[in-house]
């Protein structure tokens, strides 16, 4: 008697279950299916540690587009540097975006535009002259050189470090033929690198200045 | 026990069955309780990825701009992913109805729509908007496409911009649902005007700018 009435519980106790597993089931799958389609769609960015940043490259088949999925934790405050300036930002809450780079070697010259937290920038190389060395080359995106943040796999990192995100440098032939032709002043702008962006605590580059003026390492 | 004077049987003697262990089961039970624990154990954890699914969903969403028409008596708006400079694109649907959109380059303050402008009537449906504003030889010109054609156009002096700076820029970064009732501003941009010598500001009164807008024709 007493085992029947285990028998008879344990069979209602599967019936409940089954039919709130196949309610979840339902509504688990067509989450899931929308998860893959955003995905597809926005790029794949597990976060695992909510208080780090994490920052992974898209990959984008157009050459001179760089894209990043990023993820900065609640109260970053950060700022950045790019070839142009730099600027700042701060959130107290999670933020999660896209951050863009794209270059663009057009009539008007080689533009660089940005587009990071809080705003864009579109920037220009070279006066006449450097202007028509671009233009006689119409294959130059492909040849840039590229170290881009996170091209290979995620890269997590805790909000009091700074990173390169991008460095672009252009072929080694083309800059001795520059060298050779433009004003010493053209040339310096556009080597090392024709952009560079770093991203890192605010106020992380005056501390790297500071910190190369005296020989020691930054805080 | 059989003699052997006559042959009747004796039933051998029956033990009594051993007594059940408290935790002696049958095989049913056994495999009831199997049964239970797997379906609560997927169940718990659906209960435990749906949340996570719909944060991430949540967090996605904004970042795709994908156009949400939840409700197609409604207008719904979304402003495309900016993937050039002063790039400026929306995905628009309007529900059935007359519509109109509006282009203004004069009088533009921070919060109305002037009583100046250029319009066209726009279809019920989903498409793109596009607005550019172009130096021209003869000055400026502000350019409204609708899926890559151009629908509205205005030309302005070249003292219209200065090229001194703007305020503002365009709206609906996340898809919105919204009453046709109100007028729908998706872009909004005022120029600055020379504060003294060093800087410029963007004036307290209306001032040469854009104005986007759509809104329920009368």
């Amino acid at each position: 008697m007493a085992q029947r009435i285990v028998e008879v519980v344990l069979v209602l106790m599967i019936v409940i279950g089954a039919a709130l597993l196949w309610r979840s089931a339902n509504v688990r799958s067509e989450l899931t299916a929308e998860y893959d389609r955003l995905v597809r769609k926005t790029g794949q960015l597990p976060i695992g540690d909510e208080t780090k940043v994490h920052i992974r490259a898209l990959e984008i088949d157009e050459p001179g587009h760089y894209a990043w999925r990023a993820y900065f934790p609640p109260n970053y405050a950060f700022s950045y540097a790019t070839g142009m300036g730099g600027g700042s930002s701060s959130r107290s809450s999670a933020w999660e975006g896209i951050l863009r780079v794209r270059i663009r070697n057009t009539d008007k010259g080689f533009m660089v535009y940005t587009r990071l937290v809080g705003g864009s920038s579109l920037r220009g190389y070279g006066s006449g002259k450097l202007r028509d060395l671009f233009h006689r080359r119409p294959g130059l995106l492909q040849e840039l050189q590229v170290n881009q943040l996170g091209a290979d796999e995620l890269t997590v990192f805790d909000a009091t470090e700074a990173q390169t995100l991008l460095e672009v440098a252009l072929p080694e032939k083309l800059l001795a033929e520059i060298k050779e032709q433009v004003t010493l002043n053209e040339y310096n702008e556009i080597t090392p690198f024709i952009e560079r962006i770093r991203i890192g605590p605010t106020g992380f580059e005056e501390r790297e200045r500071a910190a190369a003026a005296t020989g020691q390492a930054p805080q | 026990m059989p003699s052997a004077d006559n042959h009747t049987l004796v039933k051998p003697m029956q033990l009594p069955p051993p007594p059940r262990s408290r935790f002696q089961f049958s095989l049913r039970i056994i495999l009831l309780v199997t049964a239970v624990v797997a379906v609560w154990t997927a169940e718990i954890v659906n209960r435990r990825e749906i949340p996570f699914l719909q944060r991430r969903i949540a967090a996605m969403r904004p970042i795709a701009r994908e156009l949400s028409i939840k409700d197609p008596a409604k207008i719904a708006v979304v402003k495309c992913e900016e993937l050039w400079y002063d790039e400026n694109e929306w995905d628009v649907y309007l529900p059935e109805g007359k519509f109109e959109l509006k282009v203004a380059t004069q009088e533009i303050d921070d919060r109305n729509q002037p009583a100046e402008y250029k319009s066209v009537f726009l279809p019920s449906g989903q498409f793109r908007l596009a607005i550019t504003q172009q130096k021209t030889d003869t000055g400026w010109r502000v350019s409204v496409t609708k899926d890559d054609q151009e629908i509205l156009t205005a030309d302005e002096p070249p003292e219209w911009y200065p090229a001194s700076g703007s305020s503002g820029g365009g709206n609906f970064s996340v898809s919105e649902t919204l009453e046709e009732t109100t007028p729908v501003v998706l872009f909004r941009r005022r120029f600055t005007r020379p504060l003294n010598k060093t800087s410029n500001q963007v004036p307290k009164d209306p001032c040469e700018g854009v104005l986007l807008w759509i809104e329920a024709a009368p």
